[in-house]
């Protein structure tokens, strides 16, 4: 189907006035088709925008119990060893043009969802029978938040990933499919003296943006959510300068890190 | 679960890509009320309606593979869901009744004032409403006309422009003309991530 006559077809979508067969057409053309894509997101906007018009209503808390039975039953049934389990029900979207690259992306994400759900467990038994410094496990348990806070964004479907790198180190780049937000994980940078702080640009070809600091641990780690203005996918690059502790409304110091967006 | 409530709506879908119910149970908790309001406000049956809503998050257990976050919000593409699905019910219950429904909606002396009146009604019981409402009165009658009989009452393009003999190329167009307008008007209305 042609970009002209799905084009056509959106609003009907949106507003739901399409037969159940142009429906399927119009969303395995998006399937593939970022611009069409794009034109979707925003009558779907205004279309959902209309559903406030009905008296806000809730269902019977029955239908939690029952609907969660249901799904938790579904997930019994298809139970095999956790690593496996997402292969067979991603094989639709890698037919419709997920590549190597992407799959593989998911299934470490799968592992890595698995991992840090364990180290939770871990947690709990340090916990509970170890005597262990409060400072200890306090340290472990940001090591696991953050852990888990990149496996699940990296769950996401459609993450971007970009590596990144630098003369202070390296990292990784993770942006949501329409740009509108990102992770961003820095792994070998150093830590600063207490008056110095990493903060982070957005660059675009005339103006930038500050995205935030980011506090490095002194393992390197480090990790800020980015939600900027505008699309991220309006920028060239993400870099990380050295700057005061408060933050500078411009870049003043070092760039130790840089992702150039793809194009 | 506790975990999860801080998580955003599109992390959440991912995780329940790799079948943890968990994160299901999440959204169901920010997303059931206005899901099951717009099914039921289209339905108007409260039996029905969450049938349909259970329905609507079954399918996001088994289909949030297909979620892709250049198409919107996680809320818009469960809303997506829901309305698809309560139209398609609602289809299904005129085909038993093997009548023109749109004809006879037209020959009953159905006017766009009534509806959008009843709409009103409604709208203003919510927060937003009021903006909703204003947006779809200052479209063009005939672009309001199509927007009311598909979104709110689930007729087809076809339907339509047959019901109001009009060609199918002026329906859409009107749907088009219709959505922008609303777009500028309603542009305050921003997506949003969660409804808890």
């Amino acid at each position: 189907m042609k970009c002209e006559s799905v084009l056509e077809l959106i609003p009907s979508y949106a507003l739901g006035a399409l037969e159940p067969s142009e429906r399927r057409r119009v969303e395995q053309h998006i399937e593939t088709c970022p611009d069409c894509a794009e034109e979707l997101r925003v009558s779907l906007t205004v279309s959902s925008n209309l559903s406030k018009a009905f008296p806000s209503a809730q269902p019977s808390v029955h239908l939690k119990t029952a609907l969660m039975r249901q799904v938790r039953d579904s997930a019994e049934k298809s139970a095999r060893p956790s690593f496996f389990r997402p292969s067979f029900r991603w094989q639709g979207a890698f037919t419709t043009g997920f590549g190597i690259a992407a799959m593989a992306l998911l299934v470490l994400s799968v592992f890595l969802v698995n991992r840090v759900e364990t180290m939770d467990d871990e947690m709990a038994v340090l916990r509970t029978n170890l005597s262990v410094s409060d400072d200890t496990i306090n340290t472990l348990s940001v090591a696991v938040k953050q852990q888990r806070s990149l496996a699940y964004t990296l769950a996401i479907p459609g993450m971007h990933v970009i590596m990144g790198e630098g003369s202070g180190g390296k990292g990784m780049l993770m942006a949501s499919e329409d740009g509108s937000w990102g992770l961003l994980v820095s792994t070998s940078l150093q830590e600063l003296p207490s008056d110095r702080a990493y903060q982070v640009w957005l660059m675009g070809s005339a103006d930038r943006e500050s995205g935030g600091m980011l506090t490095v641990d002194d393992t390197g780690w480090g990790q800020v959510t980015l939600k900027p203005d505008r699309t991220l996918n309006a920028f060239q690059s993400v870099e990380v300068t050295v700057e005061p502790v408060e933050g500078s409304p411009a870049p003043t110091g070092p760039m130790v890190l840089q992702a150039d967006m793809v194009k | 679960m506790g975990d999860y409530q801080d998580l955003e709506s599109e992390a959440l879908l991912g995780l329940v890509v790799i079948g943890r119910a968990e994160a299901l149970e999440v959204l169901y908790d920010r997303y059931s009320r206005p899901v099951y309001s717009l099914v039921l406000g289209l339905l108007r049956e409260p039996a029905i309606a969450e049938e349909v809503t259970q329905e609507v998050f079954l399918r996001v257990w088994m289909k949030a593979s297909s979620f892709k976050s250049e198409s919107g919000k996680a809320k818009t593409w469960i809303l997506s869901i829901a309305h698809h699905r309560a139209i398609d019910r609602l289809r299904q219950g005129r085909n038993r009744q093997k009548e023109s429904p749109l004809d006879e909606l037209l020959e009953s002396g159905w006017q766009m004032g009534t509806e959008a009146g009843a709409i009103e009604k409604t709208a203003i019981l919510q927060e937003e409403g009021e903006h909703i409402q204003e947006g779809l009165s200052q479209l063009p009658e005939e672009q309001r006309q199509v927007l009311v009989l598909g979104y709110f009452r689930g007729f087809t393009q076809a339907e339509i422009a047959k019901g109001l003999n009009v060609p199918l190329g002026t329906v859409k167009t009107r749907m088009r003309l219709g959505i922008q307008k609303l777009r500028q008007s309603l542009a305050f209305m921003r997506e949003e991530d969660d409804e808890v």
